[in-house]
């Protein structure tokens, strides 16, 4: 019988490596030694249990990229003319974990529903984030987004059910700037050594940065789903 | 914990309790077709499990391994006190529903 490399490697990604070899024995004994039968009900097995990994990845590029990219624009246009120094620094920063939170959101809406306890977590997360960067210039809105987010994380902390996953989701928020910034440091770092031969001709270095920029992006999204499914199965452990 | 359960949710844990120890993936896609006359996918199955034992309905253990299997082991599960709650409230729900109703009689169109 052949081995289904891929769909087997599929699997292992999508449930833990126990649960995915107890799936692969359940398959083998009901279609005995025909290859037929075991290769069709593998691949539908892999199809049902990865499709929504895969749908919210695909989520997660594309609507978290509309958001990210829709609110960095909308900050920037603002902040060029009218903030300081420390307001776009600080704006910057702020507009990029919410953008991060709009990514885990897109991802976790898709992957695990709406009414799941994460999503919403990252939903109040994003929110006042947003709010924050959005209304900067009007000074009580930012402050009325801090006090929402604090009382939230309060309320977070305090009942049990919800401690470990706003928890696992503050980590990994936190964890993502070292890999966008990381990321960045390690991809561009060989274009600006090349550029040094080629920086007189913008139509080489610019696609290159453009596809820099798109790999470093859609690898930051991969390692936040990642790490978000990592997460909620962290909390939905913990909390059962 | 008050969670509702789906109809193929409750279906799957009435295999698990009707099968006892020896509720692993083929006796429960077994038992669910020789007593529902439905096939559930494999796919199904296990995402339905899953998502039982993430609300603490059933608890999974890793059992022996077989050469039929490949060398693979067995998942068996179990079903939690919280689960029989949650398959007797659904249950007790629908015979609510069905008391005083006669279905033969109960055809409009």
């Amino acid at each position: 019988m052949r081995k289904h490399l891929f769909a087997t490697w599929l699997l292992r990604r999508s449930v833990p490596t126990e649960h995915a070899d107890a799936i692969l024995g359940d398959l083998l004994e009901v279609s005995g030694s025909e290859d037929g039968p075991y290769r069709r009900l593998l691949h539908s097995t892999v199809w049902s249990l990865t499709r929504r990994s895969v749908a919210g990845y695909a989520a997660a590029v594309f609507g978290g990229g509309i958001i990210a990219a829709l609110q960095s624009q909308f900050f920037s246009s603002i902040a060029r003319h009218e903030a300081n120094l420390w307001q776009q620094s600080w704006g910057s920063t702020l507009a990029f974990l919410a953008g991060i939170m709009g990514l885990i959101v897109c991802f976790s809406f898709v992957r695990y529903g709406f009414r799941d306890r994460m999503t919403w977590i990252a939903i109040s997360c994003m929110v006042p984030g947003l709010a924050a960067v959005e209304f900067w210039w009007i000074p009580a809105v930012p402050v009325a987004a801090g006090v929402c987010f604090l009382a939230f994380a309060a309320f977070s902390l305090i009942r049990k059910s919800t401690r470990r996953a706003f928890l696992s989701l503050m980590v990994l928020a936190a964890l993502q700037p070292i890999v966008w910034f990381g990321g960045l440091t390690l991809l561009i770092t060989p274009i600006a050594i090349f550029s040094k031969h080629t920086h007189v001709s913008l139509s080489v270095v610019a696609p290159l940065v453009a596809t820099w920029l798109i790999a470093t992006y859609l690898a930051l999204v991969m390692f936040a789903c990642l790490l978000y499914m990592k997460a909620h199965r962290i909390a939905a452990a913990v909390n059962a | 914990m008050n969670e509702v359960l789906g109809e193929f949710e409750q279906i799957v844990l009435l295999a698990v309790l009707r099968l006892g120890e020896n509720a692993y993936g083929v006796p429960i896609r077994q038992e669910i077709q020789e007593c529902t006359d439905r096939t559930p996918t494999p796919g199904a199955l296990y995402t339905v499990l899953d998502r039982l034992e993430a609300k603490g309905m059933v608890t999974s253990r890793m059992g022996e391994a077989t050469p039929e299997r490949g060398g693979k082991p067995k998942r068996y599960f179990e079903v939690t006190k919280d689960g029989v709650a949650a398959v007797t409230r659904a249950q007790r729900a629908y015979q609510k529903l069905l008391k005083g109703l006669k279905l033969s009689e109960t055809v409009h169109a």
